[in-house]
């Protein structure tokens, strides 16, 4: 029994910084609290599938930062799309946004990304993961969704459904997604829904200042740091809350949903990351410059 | 009626309902709360699958399409539609009664509701007991149901410092609202005390306990029965 589990599967012999099973996300239970979830580039998953022949929205493993240590008990090919990651095989150093092919004994290693901050990796036939409310994406504050709703640790094993190989011909070009001068990270931003409640000279000094990303950023959100806003703004009632919004603190400070966030909030939102540029800000670390760029 | 339409990014729209007369009663809050879950039934029904959320809120909705819509104008004209033919949410004949242990050994925050109110713990749990509250929205995580009809003597604010981590169960006021934390979490309520009855269960096609326009009152037990109804399922 646990021969058969283990042969088609990988097993994580060193966990990462935040290993999770993610896919497009959980859709349609927001009125019950339940936030969206999915990968934080949706863009690299849609790459990964691409590359190893899935279904673009099929669920992948999104890696923080640094990337486990996984053996392989299957046949199978595997692709790492998103930032640069530093791929080894027993030990050989193997191009990213390129199909792997893993045979079992293989010790793939996925070392530290650099140039963005996630990446995706996915397996040709899929992981076997049940969907919780129609997705397979982790939601870590409600321990559901993906391998036992949290993320990886040495000694899981992550099933596969039909392990196969592809031809291993192409490569993905790796996209800069940042400004080549100067390395900001330029999102097209639109006004939020609360933003006529608020000082038009607050939107200007929004769109007019460079932010920088905090540390105690996550998949949650992100903490800006930048001059504070000044404003009086008059609290709000609590409403939906969609990924991409700049929310402001009474304290001036604003903060950035990104995909686990809360499905509504309290603060105003002061504006509106475009969907596509959402993807963007998936790539963002702490640390990061950051320019919204109006569109409307 | 004054409903305020807007665009929410790319592919969401947000409806208001701007009536400054009604803002500041209870009565007003449930009546508000009641008429945006008819409307979101409503417009499920009526924009099918382009619709990917449809999320109420005390006085307003929030509707997610699935991509970007090409004809706002028809839809916002289709919405204000849907406002006037929605009518109200039918009242769910049955109150939901949920025990609550409020015995001090379970960590609550009893006392500063005791300082900031003027009443003691006696007077706190007999009014706590003797409303009846209505789901006005859920948000915040997968299952916390904002209450309103809090009584006004019970009415704190939010604690200065959130708590790190308030246990699943907590039974908890700010401002005039309750709630009962569904998971552990940080949180700035303060919590007068903690029920056995699960507010989520993922294996099940009703994910919460507690459903928009449901109504709800609170019922005290002594700990004892409280643990008995913790360790093993209800008889």
């Amino acid at each position: 029994m646990a021969g058969w589990a283990a042969r088609v599967s990988f097993e994580v012999l060193k966990a990462g910084v935040l290993d999770t099973i993610q896919d497009a996300g959980r859709t349609g239970h927001r009125h019950l609290g339940v936030p969206v979830s999915g990968c934080m580039d949706l863009n690299a998953m849609h790459q990964a599938n691409r590359l190893v022949g899935n279904p673009l929205d099929a669920a992948v493993l999104e890696i923080t930062l640094q990337g486990p240590t996984l053996r392989s008990h299957c046949s199978a090919s595997l692709a790492v799309c998103g930032a640069q990651c530093e791929v080894r095989v027993n030990g050989r150093l193997h191009a990213d946004h390129a199909t792997i092919d893993a045979v079992p004994g293989d010790e793939i290693q996925l070392g530290a990304l650099r140039r963005g901050a996630r990446a995706c990796v996915a397996v040709a036939g899929g992981f076997d993961i049940d969907p919780v409310l129609g997705s397979c994406s982790t939601l870590l504050l409600a321990a559901q969704g993906g391998l036992h709703g949290r993320a990886l640790m040495r000694g899981d094993l992550l099933p596969v459904l039909r392990p196969a190989c592809v031809p291993s011909s192409h490569t993905l070009p790796w996209h800069n997604l940042r400004d080549a001068a100067t390395q900001l990270l330029i999102v097209h931003t639109r006004p939020g829904p609360d933003s006529a409640v608020l000082p038009a000279s607050l939107l200007r000094q929004f769109f007019n200042q460079t932010f920088r990303i905090e540390a105690d950023s996550n998949r949650m959100g992100y903490r800006l740091q930048s001059i504070e806003l000044q404003h009086r703004a008059p609290q709000v009632d609590s409403a939906c809350l969609l990924p991409g919004t700049v929310q402001l603190t009474p304290s001036g400070q604003c903060i950035l949903a990104m995909r686990d966030a809360q499905t509504t909030g309290g603060y105003p939102r002061l504006a509106v990351v475009d969907d596509a540029d959402v993807n963007l800000l998936g790539q963002a670390r702490a640390g990061d410059s950051l320019r919204f760029f109006r569109v409307s | 009626m004054n409903w305020r339409l807007s665009r929410y990014g790319e592919r969401a729209l947000s409806v208001v309902w701007a009536d400054q007369s009604l803002e500041q009663t209870v009565w007003a809050e449930q009546h508000s709360a009641a008429r945006m879950h008819a409307l979101c039934t409503h417009l499920r029904a009526e924009l099918g699958h382009r619709l990917e959320d449809a999320v109420p809120g005390v006085r307003h909705l929030t509707l997610v399409l699935r991509t970007a819509p090409q004809d706002w104008p028809a839809l916002e004209q289709r919405v204000l539609a849907g406002l006037h033919t929605a009518g109200h949410a039918s009242t769910p004949a049955a109150t939901l009664r949920l025990p609550v242990c409020y015995d001090p050994a379970l960590g609550n925050d009893l006392a500063a509701v005791c300082v900031h109110t003027g009443l003691t713990v006696e007077q706190i749990i007999a009014r706590h007991c003797a409303a009846e509250y209505t789901v006005l929205m859920l948000g915040f995580l997968p299952g916390f149901a904002y209450l309103g009809g809090l009584p006004e003597a019970l009415h704190t604010p939010r604690k200065a410092t959130p708590a790190l981590k308030v246990p699943a169960g907590s039974v908890a006021i700010a401002h005039g609202q309750c709630a009962v934390y569904p998971l552990d979490s940080p949180g700035g309520w303060h919590v007068l005390g903690h029920t056995s009855v699960p507010m989520l269960d993922w294996t099940r096609a009703q994910l919460t306990t507690l459903q928009p326009c449901m109504r709800v009152r609170f019922e005290a037990v002594d700990l004892e029965r409280h643990r008995s109804w913790l360790d093993g399922p209800r008889a």
